[in-house]
This record gives C-alpha cells, structure tokens and sequence, in this order.
C-alpha cells in the first residue's frame, strides 16, 4: 500500500484524480488513516455535504494479505448525522482488493459542478472516473447486477442505493460479499449520503494481475496466522457460538437481562423475544435451505454471517444481525423474523443504516404514525416513504432524532444524533458510559471488550466497584480504536480477550508483516493517538462535554423490570478522556 | 406437582429433541428441591458436571440477574434460573460471570443478601440459551419438566414430535400409542403434566 489516490470532484474541467506517495500512510490503516486524514485537512465546521468535507477509503493495515479475519474497510469523513468526526466499517472483499491493487487510501474531495453520476473503476494499470448516468437512482441489489453485467464478477463493488444519492442522513455505503451481494455496509453516521454528494455512485475494484501483499520476515508472518487462527478456532464464541447463531444469539441473553430495549425503549423484555432469536433464526434459515454460518469476505474463519431464505426457499437477504434483529424487531415491537429479514433486504438494498433506521420507525411508532408491531406498516415506511423518496421518507431517511423533532417525540434515543444501538443503559450502565462520550455518537462497538485486562490499558481496574465503569469504558475505547485501525474484525476481540497467546500471535502478525515489534503498549499508545485526534476535531466542530451525555429519559424514566435508571455521574462521564 | 400429576414417559430419537427447543427457550418447569445453591442444583440435583459448568456455562442469570458466584446465591421457590453459553460482543463479555467487565453491568448483578431459608421440594422454572441448548436438552428433558396438558397436545400434534417418538409409557396405564395418549388419557384442559423423555438406547 504505497500510494494515494486522491480525486478533486470539484476540478475545474470537471473531476480529476492524481496518485500520491503514501508515506506514513503505508504501514497504517482503518479507523487511524482516515482519522488522520479527516482531522488534518478536513475543517471541522464544513457542512458536510459541502465541498470542503472529504471522503477518505482505507482498508486495514493486514488487508491484501493473506492474515485471516483482516478484511474490514474503514470509511472516514464529517458525518452529516452526527455533525462529528466519523468513521464507519463494513467487512466484504472491498477491503482486500483495494489492499492488493496498492492503496493505502482513497480521498474524495470536491463537489462536481454538474449533476452527472460518476463510477470510479481501478485495476493494476491505472483509474479511470466515467460518468454514467443511467445508474441514477438505481438501489444497491439492481445496481450491482447492472454493473456485473460491464464489469463482471471478478471485482468488488462499493456502491450507494437512492438513499445516498438524495443525501439522506441515514445512508450507507455497501460493500459486496463473496457472492457479489451488496450486504456489508459502512453503515453508521451518513457516510453514503457523503458519497452521494460527491456523485459518485459506484467504486469498482478489480485486483486482477495483482498478488496478496507480502510480509517482512515470511516465515514469522505464516507462524502467527497459523496460531492466530488456531485461537480463533478454539474459542467457544469465534469457533462456536457465532458460526452456530450469528450475532443474533444475543437476543435471548439480553431479554433475560431485562436490557432489551423494546417498544422504542418503553421498557426492557420483549414478550416475543424467543420467536426471533438466533437459536430461532439459524433453526428457520437450515429449514430453509439457506445457511447460519457463512462469511463477509474470504478469509474469514468466525463465519458469523448466514445466508436467509424466503418461505419458497429463495434468497431475501444476508442473515440479519443482531442490531437488526433488535432495531426492526423488539424496538418496534416485531416479533416475525420474515418480516425482519424483509426490513434488512430493503435497507440494504435502498442503502441505510438499518440501525437507524430501526430505531427511526420505532420513533415513529411512537409519535403515532404506525402503532407498535405492525409488520405491513413498518415495511411500507421503508419501501414506500424512504425508498421512494417521499416528503416522509426524506424525514425518517434522516434519521431518529430528525423524525422525533418532526414530530413532537420525548423519548428518541440518540447521542450527537445518532441512533443508540440494542443494549438499554439503564440495565448495563457502562456501556451507557460509551455510548454517552464515543467521539462517534452512539456505538456499540466504540469500546468493544479488547483485552483491557491483558493490554492493562490505563493500569489494573477493579472490575466490581462501579466507579470502574468509567475506566473500563475508556479503555475499552482506546483499545477498540486500535483494533479499528488495523483493519481486523472485532469479533477477533473475545479469543484474545481470554487468551494472551492469541493476543500475541495478533501483535506478531502485524509485527512479522512490517519488520518490526508491536507490544501491547504500541496498540495503547495508537488508540489513544487516534481518539485524541477525533476530540479536537469534535472541540473545534463545537462539540463539548454537554454532548457527552445520554438523553434526559435514561435518567428519569425507570426500565422494567429492574426498574434502574442511568446513574452514571456527569463528572464521571467528564473523566472518561481524562488523558487530553 | 402432585403425587396425582399425570406422569408420561417417552422414549425417543435424538433429532426428535428439536421440538423442545422453543420450550427450553422460554423456560420449562422443573421440580427441585429450593433453598441450596445455585451450584448445588446444576451439580448435586441435575447432575451437570462441574467441569461442564466451569467450561460451558459463561452466563448465568437468577430471577434476570447475572450471577457472580454459583456458590452464593440461593435458588428459591419459584426462581428463574437461565444458563448461555459464551456471547459475543461487548454485553456478551458484560454478562459473562465474573468476568473482567462486570461492573459495566452492576446495576442487574444479582447480591445475594440474606441467608438460606432451609430447604424444601418446590419449583423453579429453567431456561436453556444458544450453545447450552441443545447441550443440556437431553438431561433437562430426561430429568422431567412440567407443563399443561394443552401444552402436551399440542405437541403430540407435531409431525417432527411424533415421528421421533419410539415408546410412551404413563405411570399406571402401561406403554401406550401416542393416538391412545391424545385422544384417551390426556386431559383436555390445563392440568399439570410431568413428562420424562429418553432417548433410544437408554432405559425408560
């Protein structure tokens, strides 16, 4: 990955591209790169469909090679749901491909002067920007089968739906899977309505010719993937539990916990949890003839995604999530997993975050315009309003907190903007701590479960006392920061959570490909480096410690059952980056 | 239960235990003995074996409480006692018990703060999630669980159900067919049934 390609959509003459050294760029990757790059030359009061913001594409620091599990792409900007500094992730093959063909990053910059689409292809003999305006309006699943048709299925495609192109909050950018379908998604923040304001609708990728990039010291590179994978292999969730169920196994779990958020956060079960949970959900889709262990992109090992199928045993969509699972089902009251998988194929293919999107209709439910568990009306908002570009779709299109001010709405579950994921603060509190002081808005995978105990990121904590919550969130922050930015699945997060000889084999494969030697504080010190990057950025976007905080009804209204509300100090939340 | 519960034992192929699933999801009432621990009735009662507990079982919850220490708190009459496997994500790691990221989750961790009562026969209700599942289905289901009668005919209903059952047995009236069961010996209303289930090869 030695050179950048960077493309002024805004040229005089119309777009241009040229290709830059990479320089301190080519031994980083994901979440690091496009931070960097976003923080350094994007100013951080642009509008953010404006010309002065930038979209910058960057695959991880192992992607191309032949490293299991490192096939994640980053995609860094402004986001226009947030207002903050952004970075998404999708799995797919784009990661791998733009790896192999040389590219540390991809930067967009500009606004074109004409309204003509534009598609982006490269191959090993160069760039070349098309304008094509037949694909207007064109959503992902016809999209893609159009540009296999010029194209082939030899490459990997990076497109948006309608959403992105009418610029709508919630959009997100797709990525296509082993099979060609466009169904992982840079999902968070609005980065595909970021796209679609610079015109571009499609990115093809096409690595023929090209070989997987080669490591420093060969021989010490194939040992640490070797038992990197064996890790892998033998840890109860990566080798079991998510190649069995998927994400979605979560649901049950949570359900008991009483931290389900169900009915847009009215209380904390859903009676139907058991209809759409992952043991429900893999049973339905074997019975079916689809799959429940199937991965993103080659060189997977976890196999955590699956293949669903419609009654007729035809392909609808990927396996949904369990984000998905719950945004579209218990949030809006849903107990059907079809009609759940009908909501994901529809968001996947219009090109939405289905998080946000989720939530939104259950904000919506809750203003009234549906009532809660209709299944005909939850799909007509998304197919018909959102999908269609109506008055109401261009509102619930741009997400919760839009549609909850539209109409008169309390409870809207958001942070800077963005849309909680499925895990109700109130009953797990530290997680809540994450979600209120993310640099990203609401995410549940800002601070993931990344080997604090073993990293002793920020020295010992006492995981019992609660005062730890705080503390466990920070460094669950800048760990997972660190993981973003070598371009690896987080699911890699729980083996080298439990075994320090996975961690290290994870530390030598990055060491081995690059000729040097990574120890634990090397991933601290990046993941701090990172996040300290991303809150100037937020301070001078005008962000401060009064958006650091979790919406005034997690700490009034109780959940059922346990009836807990959110406890979590403010002055607590004002140490969590205590390190600026 | 009552010594007058209607008690049915079945014998069955293994692949006919997926009917039970749904079931074991959403819980299944047992009859134990309430006021030992919670690592007394896993162990000592249901006969999971320790390693299994210590290996398999990473989250537990009492009443929806995770649970810290087996060993301390107390399973009462009533009680909701819910067994995962290792979970994924950040709350899979939370709710994992006694894990390093517990205290993201202290606000439903289950405080065992009073002492035993003695202990008595009684019931709790047992829910079985993702790996443990189909794990420890054949052991609950050969311990016995109680449930409707309703809720035995409408499984009795089920071709997956019936084709998997080799023999029925009922406490009293001797081996019989599943027709005979539905139509002749099953109550029609919702009293308390205990139903046992082997598998083949193991004695009724």
């Amino acid at each position: 990955m030695d050179k950048i390609l960077r493309i002024d959509m805004g040229a005089a003459g119309g777009p241009k591209f040229k290709e830059e050294p990479a320089g301190e760029f080519a031994a980083m990757g994901g979440r690091a790169t496009t931070t960097t790059i976003v923080a350094r030359e994007v100013p951080p009061l642009c509008h953010a469909l404006g010309a002065e913001n930038k979209l910058v594409i960057a695959p991880g620091m192992l992607s191309g090679t032949t490293a299991s599990m490192s096939g994640r792409l980053s995609v860094g900007c402004k986001s226009p749901l947030t207002g903050t500094i952004k970075e998404s992730n999708a799995g797919g093959q784009a990661a791998q491909v733009l790896a192999r063909l040389g590219y540390a990053a991809i930067i967009i910059e500009g606004l074109p002067q004409t309204d003509d689409l534009y598609t982006l292809y490269i191959n090993k003999d160069g760039v070349k920007l098309s304008v094509n305006n037949a694909l207007k309006l064109l959503d992902n699943y016809p999209l893609v089968e159009k540009l296999r048709s010029d194209y082939g299925d030899k490459v990997a495609y990076i497109t948006i739906g309608s959403a992105g192109e009418r610029k709508m909050a919630s959009a997100s950018i797709a990525c296509t899977d082993p099979e060609l379908r466009p169904t992982r998604h840079c999902g968070r923040g609005g980065t595909g309505a970021v796209l679609g304001s610079k015109r571009i609708k499609a990115i093809i990728l096409d690595d023929a010719g090209c070989k997987h990039r080669q490591p420093v010291n060969p021989e010490a590179f194939r040992d640490a993937n070797r038992r990197f994978v064996e890790g892998l292999r033998k840890h109860p969730v990566t080798g079991e539990g998510l190649p069995a169920y998927g994400t979605n196994v979560l649901t049950n779990v949570l359900n008991e916990a009483g931290g389900y958020p169900t009915n847009n956060f009215a209380t904390g079960q859903f009676a139907g949890s058991t209809k759409i949970s992952g043991e429900a959900q893999a049973e339905l889709e074997i019975k079916r003839g689809g799959s429940a262990t199937h991965g993103c992109h080659r060189g997977c090992v976890i196999q955590c995604s699956g293949i669903y199928n419609d009654k007729d045993g035809n392909y609808l969509t990927k396996q949904p999530e369990y984000e998905t699972v719950w945004s579209h089902g218990g949030h809006c009251g849903i107990d059907d997993l079809d009609t759940i998988a009908m909501l994901d194929y529809l968001d996947d293919n219009i090109g939405v975050d289905t998080i946000e999107m989720g939530v939104t209709v259950g904000v919506a439910m809750e203003a009234g315009l549906i009532p809660f568990g209709d299944r005909e009306g939850a799909i007509r908002l998304v197919r018909d309003e959102v999908g269609k570009g109506t008055p109401l779709g261009r509102i619930l299109g741009n997400g919760a907190e839009l549609t909850g001010k539209a109409y008169g709405v309390e409870r809207v579950p958001v942070v800077k903007g963005q849309a909680l994921p499925a895990y109700d603060p109130r009953a797990v509190q530290g997680i809540g701590v994450t979600y209120a002081t993310s640099t990203q808005g609401a995410d549940h995978t800002a601070g993931y479960a990344v080997a604090t105990n073993i990293m002793k990121v920020g020295g010992d904590v006492d995981p019992l006392k609660p005062a730890g919550q705080v503390e466990l969130s920070r460094n669950l922050q800048i760990a997972t920061t660190a993981i973003d930015a070598t371009g690896m699945c987080l699911f890699i997060a729980f083996p080298i959570l439990d075994q320090p000889e996975t961690f290290q084999a994870l530390l030598d494969l990055l060491g081995s490909f690059y000729g040097i030697t990574m120890t634990g504080d090397d991933v601290v010190g990046l993941g701090k480096k990172v996040l300290t990057l991303e809150r100037k950025f937020n301070k001078e976007a005008g962000f401060g410690p009064q958006h650091d905080r979790l919406p005034r009804f997690f700490k009034n209204q109780p959940l059922a059952p346990h009836n807990v509300v959110f406890q979590v100090t403010d002055e607590d939340l004002d140490q969590v980056f205590n390190w600026d | 239960m009552t010594p007058s519960d209607l008690s049915i034992r079945l014998r069955m192929r293994p692949e006919g235990l997926r009917v039970f699933h749904p079931m074991l999801q959403q819980g299944v009432t047992l009859s134990v003995e309430v006021g030992g621990s919670v690592r007394e009735l896993l162990c000592a009662q249901l006969g999971i074996p320790g390693d299994y507990i210590k290996e398999r079982i990473s989250t537990l919850f009492l009443n929806g409480r995770a649970i810290d220490d087996f060993d301390k708190a107390l399973v009462r009459e009533s009680a909701v006692v819910s067994l995962s496997g290792a979970m994924p994500g950040l709350v899979g790691a939370t709710m994992r018990s006694g894990g390093h990221l517990a205290a993201l989750r202290e606000a439903i961790t289950y405080h065992e703060d009073s002492g035993g009562e003695g202990r008595c026969a009684g019931s709790i209700r047992l829910k079985l999630f993702n790996l443990i599942l189909p794990e420890l289905a054949p052991l609950i289901l050969h311990w016995g669980i109680r449930f409707s009668a309703q809720e035995m005919r409408s499984l009795v209903k089920k071709e997956a159900f019936a084709s998997a059952v080799e023999r029925v047995v009922v406490d009293g009236q001797g081996e019989l067919g599943l027709e005979e069961l539905q139509c002749v010996v099953l109550p029609a209303g919702e009293e308390p049934v205990k139903l046992s289930v082997s598998l083949v090869g193991e004695c009724l």
